[in-house]
């Protein structure tokens, strides 16, 4: 906890604590991301038909591949908690920097209200279904009660909470592969899959539909990029952070196509696109008591995996603007003895509780989609600014990305395709809340920007950039 | 006064179990959050830094604006 100071003084500082492998960098993306292969992704359906799911969710697929590409390059070199809002602020500017790290604390912690909620529900739920009277059992209580024990894991160490992420995230995506083992292989049950039957093979609503489609697909992969808040805690960021991101967007690639496969060949379409938990639903055909227990228990493991991760995550992009004066200092503090940004991962505790208990999952999810949606629009940014101001020949990297510009190019295309189907399905939430991120962005200029340590915040051992 | 202590099942159990271990959890965090404050200073507690990772070579220079 003693750094030397440029003149040779000694300075006491607390730092966060480095002590993540890659399995961890793997758990905490995976691990929020998971929950949309257990329930969300099936409204894509709805839109497009199964047919159209799988393109979007391929389509949708390159998207997140492209950012999974961008963000392992740049936090390899940007060893710092605050993922996309530390990029931001190194390569393009504070105002940007400022919405990249607001779009980052909401998508989390309204993800994570959406995940404890789910939570509530699912015990409510298997409480009726073990005998309890309908209506007895109510969900708050189980909401409450998954924020504080998971916020109790992160407030005690960060190492503890993404080995419980690694552990319940595993169970959760083998739950998906056994699932799919026991119906093509007719091991617990007799049912066939069908795809055929079931109008697997068309688009309903044609291309159309497939568009549309895009908003939804987004479930399958929405979060992956959190793997970037642990670049300040991992023992090797240049290495084990590309190579955690990217096992765990091969990981989600694999789970999707199978969470997809299972699900379009045990439901009816029409059913599917409406479903609250389809991969639960899809254990329910198979007649196996033993299949039905494994899929109630991956998609509370999801849920709480999610959570835990976005907690993390949240507190971690917080944290970050609160160093930077971007917010009130108080929340740069980190606990002397388990390194963890305390104050922050307190602070967010009431909100997402608050958002979890007013049982507005629609509402809520759709705000930590846009927001989510919102910081990719700016990543194709960043990286043609990081490319041009750090040339490959100027900073080492720890991973470099293939064929620059093209995932860029790519990305900014698949979100202006998304924005498209989002204000196909959600045009007012949208609008609405790009209003809410201006009025923000209106009181950092005029309010907050004075407080910001203009110099102070660029720490990174980096030479001036090009042109400077 | 006490009706919400008489238990019609052992699910009223669960739930009051709950609500107890949450508040429990939640005021220690509250408790232990207060108690650093007290006792290390705002420079101590809000002195990290942005990590520096092991590729940067000894001859990186930071360069402050």
């Amino acid at each position: 906890m003693t750094d030397m100071t440029a003149n040779g003084a000694q300075k006491s500082s607390i730092n966060l604590a480095k002590v993540l492998g890659p399995t961890h960098v793997w758990a905490l993306g995976v691990g929020i991301v998971l929950v949309g292969e257990f329930m969300g992704w099936n409204f894509s359906v709805e839109k497009g038909g199964a047919l159209g799911s799988i393109i979007a969710c391929w389509i949708i697929g390159l998207l997140y591949t492209c950012v999974a590409m961008i963000d392992s390059e740049v936090t390899s070199t940007v060893a710092a908690a605050g993922g996309q809002y530390t990029q931001a602020k190194h390569t393009t500017g504070p105002l940007m920097a400022f919405n990249v790290g607001l779009y980052l604390v909401l998508a989390y912690t309204m993800l994570e209200a959406a995940d404890i909620f789910v939570f509530g529900d699912l015990v409510r739920i298997g409480a009726e279904a073990l005998g309890a009277v309908e209506g007895s059992v109510s969900a708050q209580p189980f909401v409450l009660l998954a924020v504080s024990v998971l916020a109790f894991l992160n407030y005690r160490g960060v190492l503890m909470t993404l080995n419980v992420n690694f552990l319940i995230t595993a169970v959760a995506f083998f739950s998906i592969i056994i699932l799919v083992i026991a119906y093509q292989f007719g091991i617990f049950t007799s049912e066939p899959l069908q795809h055929e039957g079931l109008g697997m093979g068309s688009l309903p609503y044609g291309w159309m539909g497939v568009l549309a489609a895009l908003q939804f697909a987004i479930w399958y992969y929405l979060g992956i990029e959190g793997t970037c808040q642990a670049a300040e805690e991992v023992r090797s960021c240049g290495r084990s952070l590309p190579l955690g991101t990217m096992t765990g967007m091969i990981t989600l690639l694999i789970a999707a196509a199978l969470t997809w496969y299972v699900c379009a060949g045990t439901l009816p379409w029409e059913y599917l696109g409406t479903a609250l938990a389809p991969l639960y639903d899809a254990s329910l055909m198979s007649g196996s008591k033993f299949l039905v227990v494994l899929l109630w228990v991956g998609t509370v493991f999801s849920a709480l995996a999610s959570a835990n991760g976005c907690i993390n995550d949240a507190s971690r992009a917080w944290f970050s603007m609160g160093r930077d004066r971007y917010l009130p200092e108080f929340f740069a503090a980190v606990h002397p003895k388990y390194r963890t940004p305390y104050r922050a991962i307190l602070f967010l505790i009431p909100i997402a509780a608050a958002f979890g208990f007013s049982g507005l999952l629609a509402p809520t999810i759709t705000f930590s989609i846009l927001s989510g949606l919102l910081g990719y629009t700016f990543m194709p940014i960043n990286m043609f600014r990081f490319r041009s101001k750090w040339p490959l020949d100027t900073i080492k990297r720890g991973y470099i990305h293939p064929f620059h510009p093209i995932p860029s190019i790519v990305l900014l295309t698949l979100c202006a395709a998304t924005y498209v189907a989002v204000y196909l399905g959600f045009g007012t939430q949208l609008l609405a809340m790009m209003v809410f991120y201006a009025v923000t962005s209106i009181w950092f200029v005029f309010f907050r920007y004075k407080y910001v340590r203009r110099g102070d915040q660029f720490t990174m051992a980096w030479p001036r950039p090009k042109g400077y | 006064m006490l009706d919400f202590l008489q238990f019609r099942d052992g699910w009223d159990i669960l739930q009051a179990a709950a609500w107890l271990v949450s508040l429990v959890l939640l005021a220690w965090m509250l408790w232990d959050a207060i108690r650093v404050s007290q006792q290390y200073s705002e420079d101590v507690l809000t002195s990290s830094q942005e990590g520096v990772d092991e590729l940067a070579g000894p001859n990186d220079v930071v360069h402050k604006a």
